[in-house]
């Protein structure tokens, strides 16, 4: 990478087109949705492990055998499994760390579940209530 | 459907279809495309030089994926001083570390062998050698000298950052922000040092 960088100042090779196909992909669905469980998962279990960190600081016994676990407390658990309402992803989406090159209006096709065929996603980057579905 | 069916339908004949009309406005859906993945493409924008003070327009960038097909994009700045920095994000925070002091840490690289690995037998290239003698040159400030000092160094930085276990040891949090946030797709840090190079 340093001898591109270098290379590329210098003037010997030239800068490439971000736009060209020759240097994109396509994000596929599962991809996205495996993304977005992953980041809730994290979430979730940080919030875990933030509570069993305030326990063992404030004294308080942790059971990790017990079947409603104390540490449970105030962590939201809705992993977005399969799920039919378009406005959880349209909700998650926004939220979600993807670095995305284009400003430009960027429709998103997600086939996830047989129940949500198609969601168009108008602008990803702006704006939720621009939403057509 | 043929030409014929499609004026049948009114359409027009070349018609290829895939956009809509929604609401009165014209739509096409298309997937999202992403940079392509492990792959070093090289940026010029100059946007990229109002980053900070002696910032270029130059930069080199790689959208590396994990096993799991979660992403990490690392770029390179070119700075005037010709050094480079690597800019990664981490929780929606971007942070930038000397290019050096990575390499360092990564396998605890002597500076003939950074020296070596960028200029590849090319000695004739005095472009290539001034940069790289500038580049060795200006970590000296940094008074580091080994890869666990760099480690540390790393990890004592980031430690708030990285919301880690509080009695793992500075050295232990620097190689696991290497592992989790430099070139994900490279298991080794020789493969990654290889890499950066």
């Amino acid at each position: 990478m340093l001898r591109k960088l270098y290379s590329t100042v210098s003037g010997a090779c030239c800068a490439d087109n971000p736009d060209s196909p020759q240097h994109q992909e396509v994000l596929l669905p599962g991809s996205l949705y495996g993304m977005i469980i992953k980041e809730r998962m994290e979430e979730i279990l940080n919030n875990i492990r933030s509570n069993i960190a305030t326990d063992v600081r404030n004294g308080v016994a942790v059971d990790f055998n017990d079947s409603q676990p104390q540490f449970y407390r105030a962590v939201s658990s809705n992993l977005p499994f399969f799920s039919t309402q378009s406005d959880t992803l349209t909700k998650l989406l926004p939220k979600l760390t993807l670095t995305l090159e284009q400003s430009c209006q960027i429709f998103l096709l997600l086939a996830i579940s047989s129940r949500l065929p198609v969601l168009i996603y108008n602008r990803l980057l702006g704006s939720p209530s621009s939403l057509k579905s | 459907m043929s030409s014929a069916e499609l004026v049948r339908h009114h359409e027009e004949p070349e018609e290829f279809g895939g956009y809509f009309i929604i609401n009165g406005n014209e739509r096409l859906i298309r997937y999202l495309i992403l940079p392509r993945r492990n792959h070093v493409i090289s940026l010029l924008r100059p946007s990229f030089s109002n980053r900070g003070l002696s910032y270029t327009q130059y930069a080199v960038q790689i959208r590396c994926v994990r096993p799991d097909q979660t992403s990490v994009t690392n770029t390179l700045h070119y700075l005037s001083n010709g050094s480079a920095m690597l800019r990664f994000t981490w929780r929606k925070q971007e942070y930038v570390i000397p290019i050096m002091l990575i390499l360092k840490a990564l396998i605890g690289a002597s500076d003939i062998e950074i020296f070596e690995g960028i200029m590849m037998q090319d000695y004739e290239n005095t472009f290539l050698s001034d940069r790289v003698e500038l580049l060795l040159r200006s970590f000296k400030i940094y008074t580091m000298y080994t890869g666990e000092q760099c480690l540390e160094y790393l990890g004592d930085k980031f430690r708030v950052i990285l919301n880690l276990p509080e009695d793992w040891s500075n050295a232990a949090q620097g190689a696991w922000l290497l592992r989790k946030m430099i070139l994900v797709h490279l298991e080794s840090p020789r493969d990654k040092f290889r890499m950066l190079l």
